[in-house]
């Protein structure tokens, strides 16, 4: 039995006294294949929010974490993810709190910029967000922004493709090389 | 033969965890026809582990269904371990409720599957020394340990050969070697903390890889680590040691293991005249039928609170007390680990140094106090856990600003910083005990208990130190802000809950003699940490394994004898 027979018998479960023979990087993918297998991952929550809530949240979440040389939160699936957090995971005092607090910061959008916060420019948009994340975490933009970033860190696109995080190839190494990552300048990222 | 459907076996052991998979596996090698009941349901690790799967593809990334979690399961969730793959690896808080005192909490934490808290433990092993087994003698506490490291030695052998165990043997008197395989490394901060501990305190302290049930190398058709991290998730690999990983398919392979999942065992029934244990009355989970079964001989591993509550429901008229009571020991000494007391620190080099992978095993610093020395405000001692890592956008999450400025704040790998936790050993008090509640019972119509736990003046004495000798040793290494802390922590919380039905010498002031044998019914034996005269500071699940193989041993010789 050569080794694609053996990770192919695995996958039927049939034949596990055989893992000793394969070699670290091969147990890990056979293992992601088999828990891929188990079944479709609930598409989370169908409550969500409404379209005129998402036209403000998903422009809010892009600009904390924004597109450069990585995608930004709105790839990353952000907004449908708080959405299913305040559907699912948090009280129904939190989420009104967030929606109002929302429906805020697109009225505040009008009046300062004469347009709705989705509508404005990004400089726009940034300078009133730059003022909410000023109250701290306890307001309700600290909610957005601490889900915006753990959405955003704990998807396929933030983990996989900007913290690298890839297959290691089943070893542990305590002292490999670090490089902080470097990034393009962006026009539309611009850091605050 | 066994036949299906049958109830009588030649033994039977209640619970397929840490140590029923021992006696499942010991009992079946030496020919027993044994019947293995498990409260819970079964486990499938091709559909019931997710340790692969990737943090995206979880509904709740990883933080579990906060909703569900609170209303089920909301005293498991302390659990260290407990996240949203492992959750279902804890029992359900509504099915199974207990009650404490008003103001004196305790975690009890539990396990209904197949495999039991073998899935979700720790995975450190340690083995205990003559330091420990004298150590109630010593102190003139409690009662004395029945046993010496002479005694256990061997048995540790046989448990460490079969389970596969990494370490670095360090020669120590106190804390044993044993045939370990290759230990894992330790990373460039823990190295250079390592090595400053040595230079500093010589002869006193050392800081070694922790020595885990995690194996390094192929071992007994399992396939070394790979280092993918979420262990209490399962292992389809079998990498590392649990009762699904190991000793279950040892025993299944003798083809005189009979497992029977859904099987709550409410009580033993005893013979008046011989004083034996006849039966074991079985609770159907699914059917809630009752059924007994009977066999020559029974091992009780339920786990050390809950094998205390099996015999407290076993009453009778003539028992009122509860069966192997006659001492009134049965469910008292609740001992556990005190924690939540170290420090930590930051250390400014490695800047361009990361580990890779993810390594499920920490570093160890074996006790060092009441070793050669006697300190002048507690008995006993405790070791420390913990490790070097760089801090992840988790620690930054509440990070000021937004933009690409915040991204790359969030994405950059923080400081170095070490952590060293303490374990401290918890003295046996009769005071610490738990009761059958007298109206209070669980979905299953079985009456549940009351727990009294509190840690004691030696016990925050240890917890104190903890902190300061872990700033002492992580300033000695270099590190900068050092944070030392000793955090109020719950007893149970360490899920090293043992003690309630102790060994000794004496039938009037122990369950269990020096061969976990009931002095009350000769053909029952409690092999889980219900057994443990003193807790020592060491995690406990090896030497309840050891003890477990040895113990089956002697029931086979005396089935022998015709003494059983």
């Amino acid at each position: 039995m050569d080794r694609r027979d053996v990770l192919r018998k695995l996958t039927t479960g049939a034949a596990l006294p055989l893992v000793g023979s394969l070699f670290p990087a091969e147990l890990l993918a056979w293992g992601r294949e088999v828990h891929a297998s188990i079944g479709a991952v609930p598409q989370a929550g169908a409550v969500l929010l409404s379209a005129q809530t998402l036209r403000i949240l998903t422009p809010a979440c892009e600009r904390i974490i924004p597109a450069d040389d990585t995608p930004g939160a709105t790839a990353a699936g952000v907004p449908a993810f708080i959405g299913h957090m305040l559907a699912n995971w948090y009280d129904e005092p939190e989420r009104a709190r967030v929606i109002a607090g929302l429906e805020s910061l697109d009225a505040v959008s009008r009046t300062r910029h004469g347009r709705p916060f989705g509508a404005s420019s990004s400089a726009q948009q940034d300078a009133l967000l730059v003022e909410l994340d000023r109250e701290g975490p306890d307001h309700w933009f600290g909610t957005v922004k601490y889900l915006t970033i753990w959405g955003y860190y704990t998807s396929e696109i933030g983990v996989v493709r900007e913290l690298g995080q890839v297959s290691h190839g089943g070893r542990y190494d305590g002292c490999a090389p670090y490089t902080p990552r470097t990034r393009a300048a962006s026009e539309n990222g611009r850091a605050s | 033969m066994t036949q299906a459907g049958t109830r009588d076996y030649d033994a039977i052991v209640i619970g397929s965890g840490m140590t029923g998979g021992w006696a499942a596996k010991e009992l079946t090698e030496l020919g027993l026809r044994t019947l293995v009941l498990e409260a819970g349901r079964p486990v499938v690790p091709s559909t019931d582990y997710s340790e692969h799967r990737p943090v995206w593809e979880m509904p709740f990334r990883g933080r579990g269904d906060r909703r569900y979690v609170n209303r089920r399961q909301a005293m498991q969730r302390n659990s260290v371990s407990f996240d949203e793959g492992s959750h279902r690896f804890w029992t359900d808080d509504v099915d199974n409720p207990y009650t404490t005192p008003e103001g004196k909490p305790f975690h009890w934490f539990r396990a209904r599957q197949v495999g039991g808290k073998s899935t979700i433990w720790g995975r450190q092993v340690y083995r205990w020394s003559d330091l420990d087994f004298e150590a109630n003698a010593r102190d003139g506490m409690a009662v004395d340990w029945p046993i010496r490291y002479r005694d256990i030695g061997p048995w540790y052998d046989r448990v460490e050969s079969f389970i596969g165990v990494s370490g670095q043997r360090e020669g120590l008197a106190h804390l044993p070697d044993g045939p370990f395989l290759p230990p894992m490394a330790m990373n460039c901060v823990e190295a250079h903390v390592a090595e400053r501990i040595r230079a500093s305190f010589p002869g006193e302290r050392l800081m070694t890889i922790g020595r885990v049930a995690v194996l390094t190398a192929p071992h007994n058709g399992r396939a070394a680590c790979h280092y993918c991290g979420p262990c209490q998730r399962g292992c389809i690999t079998r990498s590392y040691f649990s009762a699904l990983n190991a000793t279950l398919p040892a025993a299944e392979a003798t083809g005189r293991m009979t497992l029977r999942p859904f099987s709550v065992v409410r009580h033993l029934t005893v013979d008046p005249s011989s004083g034996k244990v006849s039966g074991v009355h079985v609770i159907d989970a699914q059917t809630r039928a009752s059924v007994e079964f009977r066999a020559r001989v029974v091992f009780l591993c339920a786990s050390a609170i809950e094998s205390a509550r099996i015999l407290l429901n076993s009453r009778t008229p003539q028992h009122p007390g509860g069966l192997a009571n006659s001492s009134g020991q049965v469910g008292r000494n609740i001992m556990d680990h005190i924690k939540n007391a170290g420090a930590s620190g930051r250390f400014d080099g490695w800047a361009d140094r990361r580990a890779v992978g993810d390594r499920p095993n920490g570093i160890y610093v074996p006790r060092f106090r009441n070793v050669r020395s006697r300190h002048a405000d507690f008995v006993r001692g405790y070791a420390f856990q913990g490790g070097a890592s760089r801090q992840g956008w988790q620690a930054r999450i509440r990070e000021p600003g937004i933009g690409v400025g915040l991204k790359q704040r969030l994405t950059d790998l923080g400081p170095w910083t070490m952590n060293l936790g303490g374990f401290g050993e918890m003295l046996p008090n009769e005071a610490n005990r738990c009761t059958l509640h007298p109206t209070l019972v669980d979905a299953w119509g079985i009456p549940t208990l009351h727990i009294d736990c509190a840690w004691g003046p030696n016990e925050l004495a240890i917890r104190k130190d903890m902190s300061v000798t872990a700033a002492e040793m992580l300033e000695k290494a270099g590190a900068k802000q050092v944070q030392p802390h000793a955090n109020a922590t719950t007893p149970g919380g360490t899920n090293h809950e043992m003690g309630t039905a102790r060994m000794g010498r004496d039938r009037r002031t122990s369950v269990l003699n020096g061969w976990n044998q009931a002095w009350d019914a000769p053909n029952l034996f409690v092999t889980d940490g219900a057994f443990m005269t003193s807790s020592g500071n060491q995690n406990p699940s090896l030497t309840y394994m050891a003890l477990t193989a040895r113990a089956c041993h002697y029931a086979v010789e005396e089935l022998k004898r015709g003494n059983l």
